[in-house]
């Protein structure tokens, strides 16, 4: 059994199905996504100051995300697109609240890529104006954006 | 070159090729963002300042000494509070916040002093928001006991009494 393991065939089938593997991982990354959000991007968190309702300003919080494309030139037509888990694709919304504030605290979301290169980073903002949330009841407030880019 | 140095260089070269791939695979089309919020408890005065005549009915304006019942006097002022937080008061800064609150001050004249018996109520309940439209009435009540005005001396008196409010917590 020693003897087969280190076989010259043995190592050619290990050595082959390796590369096989990366190959496939390669092309599954490149080939068939021209825009991504890198490793260590695929998640992130914003975190509004808190929100005075006595005063009640507009509130903005960002958050940066790095993204490439390849060729860079995809850059150029790429969509970035976003989605609230419940706004919806118009409106971001905070659910929350204690009790429960039915209405939700209303954001916007805004998206802008900058840099060069085939990474570069993309900019989340979001901003809640005052009179969505001067009304609100007391508590944590939290939504999921999912982002998405085509191609 | 032994066949098992050979193994070892190509298990580190396809090792290698494994962590590409799976930078690769790391890459995603969609990402997950977090977003959150807390919104505190607060409430405030809508309405700066207010006066209250303590007197009897019967004598408006003034305190009939021979009275056996209290002189009593109100007014308001209105709140706002955070959606469904209720407030409570304090007054002249007693460190001890209640709803309703109620604190003996001395009002104050050229001829000495008198106590008088302070309360303030939430008479508007927990609040609606702290936006415009959402005002709540705080009723400011005074009482002057017998006791109190049977034996003073013929004067005005007053003191202004300053009107904390907070959210109970």
């Amino acid at each position: 059994m020693k003897t087969l393991l280190n076989s010259p065939a043995a190592i050619r089938m290990t050595v082959g199905a390796g590369i096989l593997a990366a190959a496939l991982g390669c092309a599954t990354g490149t080939a068939f996504a021209a825009c991504q959000f890198r490793a260590g991007s695929t998640t992130g968190s914003v975190v509004f100051p808190l929100l005075d309702p006595v005063t009640a300003p507009n509130v903005t919080a960002l958050t940066t995300l790095s993204v490439s494309c390849s060729p860079t030139s995809q850059f150029a037509i790429a969509q970035w697109t976003w989605t609230s888990a419940n706004g919806g694709t118009s409106t971001g919304r905070l659910a929350g609240g204690t009790p429960a504030y039915a209405p939700g605290i209303a954001y916007s979301v805004g998206i802008a890529v900058g840099g060069s290169g085939s990474n570069r980073t993309l900019t989340l903002t979001l901003q809640i104006a005052g009179p969505n949330y001067t009304n609100a009841s007391a508590g944590s407030y939290s939504d999921v954006l999912t982002l998405g880019v085509t191609p | 070159m032994s066949m098992r140095t050979i193994k070892n260089i190509l298990v580190g070269v396809v090792a290698l090729l494994g962590l590409i791939a799976g930078e690769a695979f790391a890459q995603a089309q969609t990402a997950n963002v977090t977003v959150s919020a807390v919104v505190p408890k607060a409430c405030r005065f809508y309405t700066a300042s207010s006066s209250m005549t303590i007197e009897h009915v019967a004598t408006p304006g003034l305190i009939d000494p021979t009275s056996l019942i209290n002189a009593t006097g109100s007014t308001t002022l209105n709140y706002r509070c955070t959606n469904t937080v209720s407030p409570r008061f304090d007054i002249d800064t007693s460190g001890v916040p209640a709803s309703p609150k109620t604190r003996t001050v001395a009002l104050t004249s050229p001829s000495g002093n008198m106590n008088a018996d302070i309360t303030v109520t939430a008479t508007g309940g927990a609040g609606t928001g702290l936006g415009a439209g959402n005002d709540k009435i705080a009723t400011i009540s005074g009482a002057i006991t017998p006791a109190n005005f049977g034996g003073a001396a013929p004067d005005t008196y007053s003191k202004i009494v300053t009107i904390g409010i907070e959210a109970i917590p």
